[in-house]
């Protein structure tokens, strides 16, 4: 990819939820203009180019200036959701149809004899066989022929599929048989959608395998159309620019390459937000984060530690919202797909209150969504909502949110909380107000323990970063409840998304499985190993338009001790020696388990490398000027009385904004009211901001 | 006391941050494991006890653990009161010493505050050998607890955190695979001392009081929650057999006797007149039953409660000694994973006459399971475990499906390529069986068939199974699904073998394991038969069996229900008189 010169390139940031479709616009100098259009589900593209049109409008910058499209979007995992995917057929190795069916087995709960898991995305009749077998070593043990395979696909395409699948087993160790059929449908059948799993992901277990290329296959013709719409009607603008996709992993890659590997860039929504956390984290040389994404369902959390996201090498989609656990419990569909890890839990500003019979309460999973939506919203939402608790404790806006756009009904909210909640339970309005944001945060403390102590780090040694509509109104108290110090709140928290879009680098993973013993002999083919896949991944980036001599390259390792079945990556050390590789896999194994075990067999399961451009995007966010910009105007201030609990009770809390705050810290309690967000700083915790207009809470120790 | 009452807002706090404690511990164990059975099959539990040894809360695991680990924390007591130190690391499977079976490893670690026990780690995996006569340590044909391996009553495998090294030198001479079996427990610790120092963070977040009363209150809740449900059952004696087909050394059946005391808001289950203990090793010790029996009315009052013991509380449980539901020394019981299955089977057939809404049709009867021994050239074994199962019945409102684990044990199957890659077994076919699930108006679940051949010149197997005589039965009128079915190289020349098996195979042998089928639920000829249709669509019906079973008449040219062909055969004779 030729860049021209960086002082022409505006880049544009399109982060598109199922609300809002958010624009950025960056200027080669840092500087940006945004826009907020309502996302227009099931033609997304509709509100990309009204969205991208006015932005340019607004600040007068013609679309031949605009260098790239940077684009995150839950078009992939909403069709996965509501089961809009494309018809799929699956080739397997005879004898194997059902491996899609059984899945593990394992069910998401106990004592559940009506446990029904979740649909395959193929049904039987779509799943044929065809007579072939590679064996452990990858030798063939039953040839293909040709005839068998040529059948299988004709009865899939005789019953109208829309996209093939192939999972062969062992295919890991030999992809010859897949790619025979790969070739036979692309010869007999153009334009036939394929994905074959080794090249989907190359992975040993055939379930995960399969689940995983069956996903691609389900996402590519829906991918496929909604992007090359998209790049049609951005170069009608006249935007000649190359649309870049957020990866599940964090990086950027081409729109073509996410078109065939839609799979890859399902979680591009919540990581764009990981991705606005990271740019913060390298401006302010705070290398240890933890990210608190809270918006109207779900909260999402991750770790940012020594300045990189934590990767889960596998996670499900379409489960039922789970309680933020790690376990992989067997209700959705299983992706090997490498990923931020990202946890989250069915609990935000619309999750709804409800109580059981033996007395006790819960709030979330279910949620009041954007329609009817909380009670005070007066749109014809009955049950309470954590933003109606949010309200009645004076956290909120009695009159109005959203800078005045949207009329607040308190006395509504107030009458029904008390009916439904308070006097079941026996306690006073407040108290039961105070005690439904009190267990939204436990809730969202599952979460951030789960991405933490689940991984052996201790939630204390990290900084708090809330964004999303609710976030800021919850950090602080969810913060003091974890032992968590110090709380950030960057600037302009509801955008923060499409910001870390245009932050992200373009990276690209290519993973070899290895399957080898880390001993001395195995060094050679190590370093050949890692030889050959840089080889590959050179070329396959020179297929998507890079110059190959532009490119580096970061060598990683999955390892574990012989006979484990869950690995740890770890960086190759600069040595390239496998002694020192196995010292870091130790290390790691310690820090994450509590235990390393010396002298102990280890085995290197896959090796990974990861390509990028070697030079960074032309311009990168400036999250200080964009403060800047937001807050320089102070605004109003004013007082309103807010309860923080039993040992506070009901006090008159200052309300400003963030134009107000200086570097010097003010006493909690302080509320900070923005155009799409509240700050709530409770007793005892300390408001300033810091000179890129960050709002920094801190508690006293 | 006169405490106020407790918050329910810390209430609710406590009880997640309980779940995710034991998340963690389940997954520490499943991420450092060695064996197949911790690493894939998640054939482990994870819980935090109170210092009784009631379960305070326990992982997303296996419910034939969890009414075993009070019994063994106890044990623990009962032996070390007042010698348990910090550090200390208490490991038991000896089943009359307060174990299960020999397999199961208990592993107990002491939470110390303010130098008191507050609470115990605990964690039970099923290990890939603890020695005795076949090579992963489950044979059915063993007739004494001697022949089955190594038994440990409540010994310190740490004291003050320092290795016992004459327990562990012991443990490592008597196994097949030392390595496995010591990473194993490596894990178990590491999984107690995650439990610890999560159990920990709370005390100092909400102090040892206050925290105490909210253990004692999730039990209680859990316990309303449960007599509530029972509160609006009938009172009455509800009575069920169901059988084991054999112990695996006589051909006699093996009855399962229940009666289910229903009398205000408690339960009694009485297993008196199931069969005397058996010489085959599929006795249960007393807590194992009982464990079974909490599990079958847990699942029938579908509420979502913490898993505690306090669910317990109300359920009484009798069975005689010596019978094969209270197993007296030197009764046998490494394969009692089949009566652990039939008590819950049995208990539900009791409750579907309850509560015949909220009970499903029989499953598969419980996993299928087997080991097998690979001699190694230095004179070694390498061990190796897969297994069979994830059948369900039916219910009243869905078929029962192929790819659910049983209730009683929420574990996973084995890869494929991962078995393939670690032993010179090579899987032939794994996959659903049609026309195998009961008939019903709602369809049991179809059995699962798994085929491996062997590779090496020799491997000796142990193989577990049941239900072939006395296959899973149907409700309110559903039949029974198939029976299940071993066979050595299938085909011409082969032949069938017992439901369990302790033998050898030799090079290219074929050994095929196929599981029963589900239950069906309700009348068969009331299936819709657009339903029997998209079976027979799926490969899962034939037409033969859609007509025969169901009534259903297949056009398969136009690949469509014969309607009028369906109706005749439905309905033999035309109406007599006139419709309402």
């Amino acid at each position: 990819m030729t860049s021209p010169p960086a002082h022409r390139g505006y880049r544009l940031g399109v982060d598109v939820g199922g609300t809002f479709t958010d624009v950025a616009l960056m200027a080669p100098d840092g500087q940006f203009a945004v826009k907020k259009v309502s996302s227009t589900p099931g033609r997304y593209d509709e509100g990309i180019i009204t969205g991208i049109r006015q932005v340019l409008k607004d600040a007068g910058v013609p679309p031949e200036s605009v260098l790239e499209v940077c684009h995150s979007t839950t078009a992939a995992t909403n069709a996965v959701l509501e089961r809009r995917g494309a018809t799929v057929g699956l080739i397997t190795t005879k004898g194997f149809r059902d491996v899609l069916e059984l899945r593990r087995l394992r069910t998401p709960s106990l004592y559940d004899l009506f446990y029904t898991p979740p649909e395959p995305l193929v049904p039987r009749r779509l799943r044929l066989e065809v007579d072939e077998r590679m064996d452990a070593q990858g030798r063939v043990l039953t040839p293909i022929d040709p005839e068998d395979a040529r059948r299988a696909v004709d009865q899939l395409l005789q019953e109208g599929v829309e996209s093939i699948a192939v999972c062969l087993i062992n295919a890991y160790k030999n992809p010859l048989h897949e790619q025979a059929i790969g070739d036979l449908i692309r010869k007999d059948h153009e334009g036939m959608f394929v994905s074959l799993s080794h090249r989907v992901v190359s992975a040993i277990r055939e379930y995960e395998r399969a689940s995983t290329a069956v996903a691609n296959a389900y996402l590519m013709p829906i991918m496929n159309a909604y992007l090359t719409s998209l790049r049609r009607r951005i170069t009608a603008m006249g935007i000649k620019a190359p649309i870049l996709v957020m990866q599940s992993s964090g990086g950027m890659m081409t729109s073509h390459r996410a078109g065939r590997r839609p799979v890859f860039s399902l979680e591009s929504g919540p990581v764009a937000g990981v991705a606005g956390a990271l740019q913060l984290s390298k401006e302010m040389a705070a290398p240890n984060l933890l990210t608190f994404d809270m918006g109207g369902t779900t909260t999402k959390a991750a770790v940012i530690e020594n300045g990189a996201p934590h990767k889960a090498a596998e996670y499900e989609i379409g489960a039922p919202i789970s309680r933020g656990s790690r376990l992989l419990k067997g209700g959705g569909y299983l992706l090997l797909v490498r990923a931020v890890d990202v946890a989250e839990v069915g609990a935000g500003g619309g999750s709804l209150v409800s109580l059981d019979k033996a007395g006790s309460f819960q709030v979330g999973p279910r949620s009041a969504g954007a329609e009817p939506g909380p009670i005070c919203y007066d749109r014809g939402g009955s049950q309470p909502t954590t933003t109606d608790a949010n309200l009645l404790l004076g956290y909120l806006n009695p009159e109005s949110l959203l800078g005045g756009a949207l009329k607040v009904n308190l006395n509504k909210a107030a009458g029904l909380f008390d009916a439904q909640v308070a006097r079941p339970l026996g306690l006073s309005l407040l108290e039961a107000a105070y005690g439904v944001h009190t267990v939204a945060n436990a809730s969202m403390a599952r979460a951030i323990r789960s991405v933490t102590t689940e991984r052996g780090r201790d939630a204390r040694n990290f900084t708090l970063v809330a964004f999303g509509g609710s976030g800021p109104c919850h950090a602080a108290a969810l913060a003091h409840q974890m032992g968590i110090p110090r709380v950030i709140i960057p600037a302009a928290p509801g955008l923060f998304s499409s910001l870390g879009l245009l932050s992200a680098p373009q990276e690209y993973e290519f993973v070899h499985s290895l399957m080898t013993g880390s001993g001395a002999a195995a060094r050679p083919v190590l370093e050949e190993s890692y030889a050959a896949l840089e080889a590959e991944a050179g070329d396959v980036l020179r297929r998507e338009g890079y110059d190959p001599q532009g490119l580096v390259f970061e060598r990683f390792a999955d390892l574990h001790y012989a006979a484990q079945v869950h690995e740890l990556t770890v960086p190759m050390p600069p040595s390239g020696q496998t002694p020192d590789l196995e010292a870091a896999f130790g290390e790691e194994h310690h820090r994450t388990y509590g235990y390393q075990s010396p002298g102990e067999p280890i085995e290197i399961i896959n090796i990974r490398v990861i390509g990028r451009p070697a030079a960074p995007p032309s311009s990168q966010p400036n999250l200080a000027a964009i403060g800047a910009s937001l807050y320089r105007a102070q605004g109003g201030r004013g007082s309103r009385a807010a309860y923080f609990g039993p040992r506070h009770g009901h006090l008159q809390t200052e309300v400003t904004t963030r134009g107000r705050l200086s570097l010097q810290p003010i006493p909690g309690p302080v509320i900070i009211e923005e155009y799409d967000t509240t700050i709530v700083a409770p007793p005892g915790c300390a408001v300033s901001r810091d000179d890129r207009w960050n709002v920094i809470l801190r508690w006293e120790q | 006391m006169n405490r106020p009452p407790l918050d329910p807002v810390t209430f609710e706090v406590i009880r997640n941050a309980l779940q995710s404690i034991t998340d963690e511990m389940m997954l520490t164990v499943q991420r450092t494991g060695r064996s197949p059975t911790t690493t894939q099959a998640f054939d482990f539990s994870a819980a935090l006890c109170d210092t009784n040894g009631d379960v305070l809360d326990q992982g997303l695991a296996i419910p034939i653990h969890m009414g075993g680990i009070p019994n063994a924390v106890q044990a623990v007591l009962a032996k070390f009161k007042g010698r348990v130190y910090p550090g200390d690391a208490i490991i038991l499977n000896d089943p009359y010493s307060g174990g299960l079976h020999l397999p199961d490893v208990f592993c107990v670690t002491p939470i110390f505050v303010e130098e008191r026990v507050f609470a115990y780690s605990v964690t039970v995996v099923h290990h890939m050998d603890v020695g005795g006569r076949a090579a992963g340590s489950m044979a059915h044909d063993s007739t004494e607890i001697y022949q089955e391996g190594l038994r440990i009553p409540p010994l310190k495998l740490y004291e003050r955190g320092k290795l016992n090294p004459t327990l562990a030198d012991l443990i490592k001479l008597n196994v097949r695979t030392p390595e496995v079996v010591m990473g194993d427990l490596a894990s178990q610790i590491s999984a107690c001392n995650a439990g610890s120092r999560g159990l920990l963070d709370l005390v100092e977040e909400y102090g040892q009081d206050l925290l105490k009363d909210c253990l004692r209150e999730l039990m209680d809740y859990s316990e309303r929650i449960t007599r509530r449900a029972i509160s609006q059952w009938p009172d009455g004696v509800y009575r069920f057999t169901d059988h084991l087909d054999e112990d695996g050394l006589s051909d006699d059946p093996i009855p399962i006797k229940v009666a289910l005391h229903v009398n205000g808001n408690s339960a009694m289950v009485d297993f008196t007149g199931s069969a005397p203990q058996t010489r085959g090793a599929i006795n249960c010790v007393l807590s194992q039953s009982k464990a079974m029996a909490y599990c079958a009315i847990r699942c029938a009052i579908r509420e979502d409660m913490p898993n505690n013991s306090g669910c317990f509380r109300p359920v009484e449980v009798v069975a005689p000694e010596g019978t094969i539901t209270n197993m007296r020394h030197p009764a046998s019981c490494a394969a009692r994973g089949v009566t652990s299955f039939r008590l819950i089977d049995a208990v539900l057939g009791a409750l579907a006459q309850v509560v015949p809404d909220r009970v499903a049709a029989a499953p598969e009867g419980g996993t299928s399971t087997g080991r097998f021994g690979f001699p190694q050239p230095d004179g070694s074994i390498r061990v190796f475990y897969d297994n069979v199962f994830g059948v369900r019945g039916a219910w009243n409102n869905g078929d029962g499906r192929g790819g659910a684990a049983s209730v009683g044990a929420n574990i996973s199957n084995v890869s494929v390529e991962i078995l393939e890659s670690q032993v010179p077994l090579r899987v032939r076919r794994y996959g659903l069986v049609p026309d195998s699930g009961g008939p019903g108006k709602h369809r049991g679940g179809l059995a699962i068939t798994r085929e491996w051949e062997l590779l090496a010149p020799e491997a000796t197997i142990t193989w577990r199974s049941d239900r072939r005589a006395f296959p899973p039965y149907g409700l309110m009128g559903g039949k029974p699904g198939q029976g299940s079915l071993n066979a050595l190289n299938p085909g011409p020349g082969g032949q069938t073998l017992p439901t369990k098996i302790n033998t050898r195979l030799k090079q290219g042998d074929v050994f095929r394991h196929t599981s029963p089928g589900g239950g069906g639920y309700g009348n068969p000829m009331e299936r819709d038969p657009q339903a029997t249709l998209e079976d027979w669509r799926s490969g899962k019906v034939t037409a033969a069996h859609a007509r025969e079973a169901y009534g259903v008449v297949i056009d398969e040219a136009a690949g469509q229900v014969d309607a009028p062909a369906t109706a005749k055969l439905r309905n033999p004779r035309p109406p007599t008189g006139p419709s309402p």
